[in-house]
């Protein structure tokens, strides 16, 4: 087996800008397929991890019919306090959850006495919020950034509304709802902090304390809107959102016996899920690209290396070389071609990514400012890695085996 | 002979002419016999949803001169107390647990439904709008209004009145596009007493809420004089004194 | 028993839409230790017969004995074993992989074809390279060498395996006339030494004399017998 690599490795020297061209475009093609996967990934990572530290958390629980009205903020399909309570036992009960927030979500009318907007709300416990999504208060760009998310009577107003509305820290506000009865009910409020936008369904929205959006709202039960929850691991979060979804649609369920909440991920609540998929896929494409790339460049090297070597062929043979090995000799080569070029291309990646996170590329997505911290995972890189050899020993399968079954008199009597 | 034609018909045609429609003064009289400049009313608002479901206000509202007028929720209780103020094109409302003014818009509404606030808190007709053009039927005048301001609710107004009592009939609201925001009719002619006689009910409905209907029923309408430190944000937490 | 027993012996191919009778009945029997020649104008069908007994192809009809072995029925993997074993090769054109030193083209058949182990295969390439004179140049690659050096490694790989027989096809026909003596006789000096048998086609009347044996190759038929 050494003296085969040993062949192959002076065959390819032999031609040496051939090879060295040929290991470049498998090499940039590797480049490209896990830089892109590294930058794709960071991306997704950070966009995601936004989302739900910041925002949705990993799943949340509604009445059912809820979120196809979720725009609209309805408050007649709330979650009465037994179905709260039972939703309740069912997360305390499942050990991957870490935490869980009960919210209020209305819309109210925010006036600052001279001009007035629309604001959508939610009512939240400040702890459990602070549980569910950590990175909420992240978002605070003015104010108490370290205390409790929201107190009695302040209201965390988002960074776009406070603009428009020349309010700031401090200022008194007054925030106006319309019940389920329709009748109207105001309060002064304290600006508490701004809160910088998100994008993505509820990046807007502003923060108050659930006890407050209960008053304003004129709410005498302890009825719910939405429980956000926050899971350990984000990993387990397809496993954890089938278990619960079980217990909770055997466990609440309405007059007519049917499930009467409905439990989604963050994927299924925000748009940036097709973003991904879309991520994704192009993923997937690149790596089509390195393959065909490493195919053809590979497979047009070894046919003409058979092609140039048909008399040394013909000796190998003639001097008692077996079939098989001569197939071991020209299936190297290949191995060995796409192995240099795909190693290369691996060592250039990870040089470019320990790059940029020396010099972070930042841009901006929507509204906000993302750098990018890309990482290669080993197990990507060693997909590659495997992925590039597999198909350079598929393209160097055909010339090999015609090496390997050429007659030795004609090839001896080949020029 | 052709020239005796033309003065024979003439003469015929003059007093149509001398009676040609002066949509200005229609309007001005129908502005009267709706309400005096100044007066108080009672008015129950009713807002019904497509599914059947009703919402019911009770105001007591009062106006002063050209384009000043408040309103006072009465019911339901939940309501009670929360005022509103109109000053030409400046519109307030005030809520009892807030405790100060806050400023709101004429096309915004504070009782949901239909009517917005311009509807609810209106001024003269004449006040408003201008007379584009005035057609005269058998039973009715048909006036065609132009709003004077960019600040007016409607741009276009199309009002069927009855020409017997310059009262009227239907109204319909448009947008300068020319799209059909909403229609008033007016029903129920009934007599408030110190002279005025006028309808009772308006119904509205609009293309842009469909299955919505909200009705404006009065119960009470009277001529009233007024300070004018009523019609200030300061005097709003104080309206329930004028119903003394 | 001889070495090779040749009987009655055809070759037909097939060239286009024509049937080619190669050779058309030839019958010998070579002894070990020989050193034999066939010789004949182009056509006349020695190579033919070389590939037949180099067992690179099947005989159309007749009988075929190398070695004790009837090599007319060998199966591709059996026929490139019997030839790893028992035959060795020198060619007109050298044939040397370029990629190897002249050290490593002698040792290939060991390595690649045989399985020796290191200390064996050192041993036995070193005898042979010392014995066709090529120490000095046993890590140039053949593109440094001379023809006639090469064609000296050339001989050393077919004798490294310790092959009852070498076969060379006018192995001398791309050097010139000193260094073509001198290669024949280094090869009749390897058949003293070790016993193995020879066999060149040539069509050259001087390397022809120095043949102990000669087969004259007419049109397919050997004219007149040994000499």
């Amino acid at each position: 087996m050494n003296t085969t690599l040993t062949l192959a490795a002076r065959n390819l020297m032999r031609y040496r800008r051939r090879t060295l061209l040929t290991a470049l475009l498998i090499t940039l093609g590797v480049v490209a397929l896990l830089l892109f996967v590294a930058a794709a990934g960071s991306f997704k990572q950070t966009m995601v991890g936004s989302i739900t530290d910041s925002m949705l958390g990993h799943l949340q629980v509604h009445r059912k019919g809820y979120t196809a009205s979720m725009d609209n903020l309805p408050l007649t399909m709330s979650l009465q306090p037994r179905a709260v309570g039972l939703i309740e036992d069912a997360l305390k009960a499942d050990p991957a959850v870490a935490a869980y927030s009960k919210r209020v979500k209305l819309g109210a009318m925010f006036s600052n006495f001279e001009q007035n907007s629309s604001i959508r709300l939610n009512g939240i416990d400040a702890a459990a919020e602070d549980a569910a999504v950590p990175a909420l208060r992240q978002r605070i760009s003015a104010g108490d950034k370290t205390g409790p998310l929201v107190e009695r009577g302040k209201v965390l107003v988002p960074a776009l509304l406070a603009k428009g509305m020349n309010v700031k820290v401090g200022d008194a506000v007054v925030l106006v709802a319309t019940n389920a009865q329709g009748s109207v009910n105001g309060q002064t409020f304290t600006v508490g902090g701004i809160l910088e936008g998100i994008t993505g369904p509820g990046g807007r929205d502003g923060y108050i304390d659930i006890q407050d959006a209960r008053e304003l709202l004129r709410m005498d039960k302890e009825e719910v809107m939405e429980v956000a929850v926050r899971l350990k691991s984000i990993d387990a979060l397809p496993d954890v959102s089938a278990r619960l979804r079980e217990v909770l649609d055997t466990t609440i369920r309405n007059k007519e016996d049917k499930p009467a909440t409905e439990l989604h991920t963050w994927a299924d609540l925000s748009p940036f899920a097709n973003i991904v998929k879309m991520i994704d896929m192009m993923t997937f494409f690149i790596r089509i690209m390195l393959v065909a790339i490493v195919l053809v460049s590979v497979m047009n090297v070894m046919l003409m290396a058979v092609y140039e070597r048909i008399r040394e062929i013909g000796t190998l043979a003639a001097i008692g070389t077996q079939p098989r090995k001569l197939m071991a000799i020209f299936l190297s080569e290949g191995l060995l071609l796409g192995l240099a070029g795909a190693l290369a291309g691996v060592a250039l990646s990870y040089a470019v990514v320990a790059a940029l996170n020396v010099w972070p590329v930042v841009f901006a997505f929507g509204r906000e400012q993302i750098t990018l911290h890309p990482t290669l995972a080993a197990a990507e890189v060693l997909g590659v890695l495997v992925l590039a050899v597999l198909v350079s020993g598929l393209a160097s399968l055909q010339p090999a085996w015609r090496a390997a079954r050429m007659n030795p008199i004609d090839a001896l009597r080949h020029v | 002979m052709k020239f005796f034609k033309f003065v024979a018909l003439s003469a015929l045609c003059a007093p149509l002419l001398a009676f040609a429609v002066d949509g200005t003064a229609i309007l001005k009289q129908l502005d009267r016999n709706l309400e005096p400049e100044s007066y108080e009313s009672y008015r129950k608002l009713i807002n019904i949803e497509p599914n059947g479901n009703k919402k019911e206000f009770v105001l007591y509202s009062i106006k002063k001169g050209k384009d000043q007028t408040a309103s006072l929720f009465l019911q339901p209780s939940s309501d009670k107390g929360r005022s509103t103020l109109r000053q030409g094109d400046n519109m307030w409302m005030y809520l009892p647990s807030v405790g100060k003014p806050m400023r709101i818009t004429s096309l915004q509404s504070v009782t949901g439904g239909v009517f917005n606030n311009a509807d609810i808190m209106r001024l003269d007709y004449a006040v408003e709008y201008e007379v584009e053009s005035a057609e005269e039927s058998d039973q009715h005048y048909t006036l065609h209004l132009k709003a004077r301001t960019g600040e007016v609710a409607y741009d276009k107004l199309k009002m069927t009145v009855d020409k017997k009592l310059v009262l009227p009939i239907d109204i319909e609201a448009y947008a300068s596009s020319g799209m059909l925001l909403k229609t008033l009719h007016f029903k129920d002619i009934k007599d408030f007493g110190g002279g005025i006689k006028r309808p009772a009910t308006i119904e509205t409905d609009s293309p842009l809420y469909k299955g919505y209907k909200s009705v404006m029923l009065y119960s009470g309408l009277k001529k009233r004089d007024f300070a004018d430190e009523v019609f200030t944000q300061g005097f709003m937490p104080r309206l329930e004194e004028l119903r003394k | 028993m001889a070495l090779i027993h040749a009987d009655n012996i055809t070759k037909n191919y097939r060239m286009g839409d024509q049937q080619v009778a190669a050779l058309k009945g030839v019958t010998f029997d070579i002894g070990e230790g020989a050193f034999a020649a066939f010789v004949g104008p182009s056509g006349s069908g020695k190579s033919t017969l070389l590939n037949l007994i180099g067992c690179l192809d099947h005989p159309s009809s007749g009988t075929l004995q190398v070695a004790g072995v009837d090599v007319a029925s060998l199966s591709r993997n059996a026929a490139a074993t019997f030839r790893g074993e028992h035959l060795g090769f020198v060619f007109q054109d050298f044939n040397l992989v370029p990629v190897l030193s002249a050290y490593e083209n002698i040792e290939y058949p060991l390595l690649m074809v045989r399985g020796w182990s290191e200390a064996k295969r050192r041993e036995q390439v070193n005898k042979l390279i010392d014995a066709v004179g090529m120490t000095e140049q046993a890590n140039k690659r053949p593109d440094q060498l001379s023809g006639g050096q090469k064609q000296r490694v050339a001989v050393a790989r077919a004798l490294v395996g310790q092959p009852k027989l070498v076969l060379a096809d006018e192995p001398t026909a791309n050097l010139d006339h000193d260094t073509a003596y001198k290669v024949l006789n280094l090869m009749k000096s390897m058949r003293d030494e070790l016993g193995t048998s020879f066999i060149f086609s040539t069509h050259d009347p001087k390397i022809m004399n120095e043949a102990e044996q000669t087969f004259t190759l007419e049109d397919g038929r050997i004219a007149g017998g040994q000499s």
